[in-house]
């Protein structure tokens, strides 16, 4: 089966949960690489200094010290086209709340929210972003 | 033959005058007595009378020499007598037509002779005469003839007297009944006036003990707003003597000078009709002590029978104490209010933070369950290490939650706090943390404050373990620690070399669960600068901090000058002499 990401990235100040994650993807054989930045502003950085990229896939979490996920949102999608690239964006949190869900799903690029930790079960809600598209 | 005297011509009118001289059939009296015996003595006669002529009869008022009362006017001399204005005289009644047959002359009696003057009353009426009579004829002489007129006269003048004795009696009787009835009028009349003056005394007494019991304050004033009167309500209010108020100028005795002028403008405008008679509005008094209470006045203007305004009635109630329990519930809701937005906002971040390491404990556990089999140490010691992690920030998470918890729910107990001991305890329980980064503490002279010992200890903890924390890396937290005084305020400030925090964060550090770093490079709980900051309020200080990134910080508490404490002059001990 091929892989349904080229690269997914993770931007997460938990240490514990880039580990996690990365694993978890890395054993489902979902992505082919895997980018972790602890500080949304490096991933930002990242994204400008790399048009035409090959990430396909942004684990977002939103709860993050100086930059959250909604200001990362909102940079990001100012970002010319070239450096926004392919990318479907997943909303991470630890707790289940509407009001955010909603308020990110408004970006075009968020495509899903997940609540924290990921699991088997979470995974598949990935595998049908790459689906869809 | 006997022929009884004819009537006088107006004899309706003559019985009326002899009845109103009141003399018929009354007793006997010396005066009149006296005055027959006289006329019989100067006639040298047995007999003489005094007889009144009634309708039916004669009545004799005086008479001498004669044992009847009264005869029948049919016989009666008299009768004659009374019908000419001189005196009768018949010298022989035997030898006289009219009178030889009466049963007087044939009788026992025997008059013979008989002399009559008419008793000539006021009005002109003959009510009788006063006569002589003698068995044996005989004639007068002139002087007995002029004695026997002015005798009469006498009779007549003596009658008159009577009558207008009787006159004067019965008028001063009246008189004096008339007085009696004025008297008793003039009693009655002064009972009456004392009864409604004690009914209006008791009906103003009792207006002014209602006036005086009343619970609002209540005053008037004349026109320039000097009192007239004041009830105990507005003493007590004012907190002044009773009787101190009266005549005192409301406005120097219940303003602070220089908001009397508009005060008085304000007064003047309900005083002069500006507006209509009854106003409410509110008002401050300044009492005896100095102090400032709030006033609903509801005033009405005072105005005479003529339209002239007098003065100003004020009835007032003191609303201080409502105004400052409205004040205080407001304020307590808008708390409320606050400190529950607040713990919402709080148990969200708190749901959150607290999840974090949970997950992180229950993800490795969970791989370490499924890679059982595999035989990779160092891969499972890497799990181990993540478990170890989470549940570390979960007990510190904990430990600076129940913290931050305990430190809303409870009040600073102030005290005496040397902050020179506060630091050594901190040097102390933070030694750990010094020697690993081969930190320097270094203080100027740290003053006395008031304040809580365990909250300065706690906040003065978090924010040299924060600046120790926070280094850069390969160099050595150099800490300083001192305190500046001006006239407002007193610092102390906590200066590190750290790496400083960027602008735009140097406000946000201090809410709840913020962080500005990745766990993997500095390890916190994002509650430690939000609990110094409760600490602060709760002295009534300000926790600021100026810093540039990557410059180190100077973190600020900024506190009154009341909490300055003098220095502690330590007794020292005499040398002992023994």
């Amino acid at each position: 089966m091929s892989q349904p990401f080229r690269t997914v990235m993770l931007i997460d100040d938990s240490e514990a949960d880039n580990f996690f994650h990365g694993m978890l993807i890395e054993r489902s054989g979902l992505a082919s690489c895997i980018k972790v930045f602890e500080w949304a502003e490096k991933a930002l950085n990242w994204f400008r200094d790399n048009p035409h990229h090959d990430v396909d896939l942004v684990l977002l979490d939103i709860n993050m010290p100086r930059m959250n996920g909604f200001e990362f949102l909102d940079l990001f999608h100012r970002l010319p086209p070239e450096n926004q690239g392919n990318v479907a964006i997943c909303m991470l949190s630890s707790s289940p709340l509407e009001t955010e869900h909603a308020h990110a799903l408004r970006y075009p690029r968020v495509a899903e929210c997940v609540v924290k930790p990921l699991e088997d079960a979470s995974l598949t809600q990935l595998v049908r972003i790459r689906t869809i598209r | 033959m006997m022929q009884p005297a004819p009537l006088p011509s107006c004899e309706e009118s003559r019985i009326a005058a002899l009845r109103e001289s009141g003399l018929l059939d009354t007793p006997a009296e010396s005066s009149f007595d006296d005055l027959v015996a006289i006329t019989a003595q100067v006639c040298s006669t047995p007999i003489a009378l005094i007889s009144l002529v009634d309708r039916e009869r004669q009545w004799f008022k005086a008479r001498i020499g004669l044992d009847a009362t009264e005869t029948p006017r049919d016989i009666a001399f008299c009768a004659h007598a009374i019908l000419q204005p001189d005196i009768m005289v018949v010298g022989d009644a035997l030898s006289d037509d009219r009178f030889s047959d009466n049963p007087l002359v044939t009788g026992p009696t025997g008059i013979r002779f008989y002399a009559g003057a008419p008793l000539v009353v006021a009005g002109g009426h003959r009510i009788g005469t006063l006569c002589v009579i003698d068995h044996v004829p005989r004639q007068l002489d002139d002087g007995q003839r002029n004695s026997l007129a002015a005798l009469a006269r006498q009779v007549v003048a003596l009658i008159e007297l009577g009558c207008k004795a009787s006159a004067l009696q019965e008028a001063t009787a009246r008189q004096s009944l008339f007085e009696q009835q004025l008297q008793r009028f003039n009693d009655e009349m002064t009972a009456l006036v004392a009864l409604r003056t004690r009914e209006l005394q008791s009906e103003r007494d009792r207006a002014e003990l209602y006036f005086d019991i009343a619970g609002s304050m209540m005053m008037v004033t004349d026109t320039n707003g000097r009192i007239e009167r004041a009830n105990r309500r507005v003493a007590e209010v004012l907190r002044r003597p009773d009787s101190s108020l009266q005549g005192k100028d409301w406005f120097e005795l219940c303003f602070p000078e220089d908001e009397r002028p508009d005060a008085r403008r304000f007064f003047r405008s309900l005083i002069g009709g500006e507006h209509p008679g009854d106003r409410r509005f509110r008002g401050r008094v300044i009492t005896a002590d100095g102090r400032i209470r709030t006033i609903a006045w509801h005033t009405s203007r005072l105005v005479d029978s003529r339209g002239v305004t007098t003065g100003l009635l004020g009835v007032g109630e003191d609303i201080t104490a409502r105004l400052e329990a409205e004040e205080h519930l407001r304020r307590t809701l808008e708390e409320l209010e606050r400190s529950n937005m607040a713990l919402q906002q709080f148990v969200h971040v708190a749901s959150h933070d607290l999840r974090e390491p949970i997950n992180s404990i229950l993800n490795f556990a969970k791989l370490l369950v499924r890679d059982r089999g595999q035989q990779d140490d160092a891969r499972t010691a890497r799990y181990v290490d993540f478990i170890l992690a989470g549940g570390q920030r979960l007990r510190k998470l904990v430990d600076d939650l129940l913290a931050y918890v305990r430190i809303d729910n409870s009040e600073a107990r102030l005290g005496r706090v040397e902050l020179d001991e506060i630091l050594e305890e901190t040097r102390q329980s933070l030694a750990d943390a010094i020697e690993r980064s081969g930190a320097s503490l270094k203080s100027e002279g740290l003053p006395a404050i008031r304040g809580d010992r365990t909250l300065i200890g706690l906040l003065l903890q978090n924010l040299i373990s924060n600046a120790i924390k926070f280094r850069r890396p390969g160099e050595r937290p150099r800490v300083v620690i001192r305190s500046e005084c001006d006239a407002h305020e007193l610092r102390i400030c906590v200066i590190d070399n750290g790496i400083g925090i960027p602008d735009g964060y140097q406000e946000r550090i201090f809410g709840v669960f913020q962080r500005l770093h990745a766990r993997s490079e500095y390890e916190g709980t994002g509650l430690g600068l939000a609990l110094c900051r409760r600490i602060a309020d709760m002295h009534g200080a300000r926790l600021t901090v100026q810093s540039e990134d990557g410059h180190g910080s100077c973190f600020t508490l900024t506190l009154p000058l009341n909490a300055l404490l003098p220095v502690r002059i330590l007794a020292v001990p005499e040398a002992v002499t023994s």
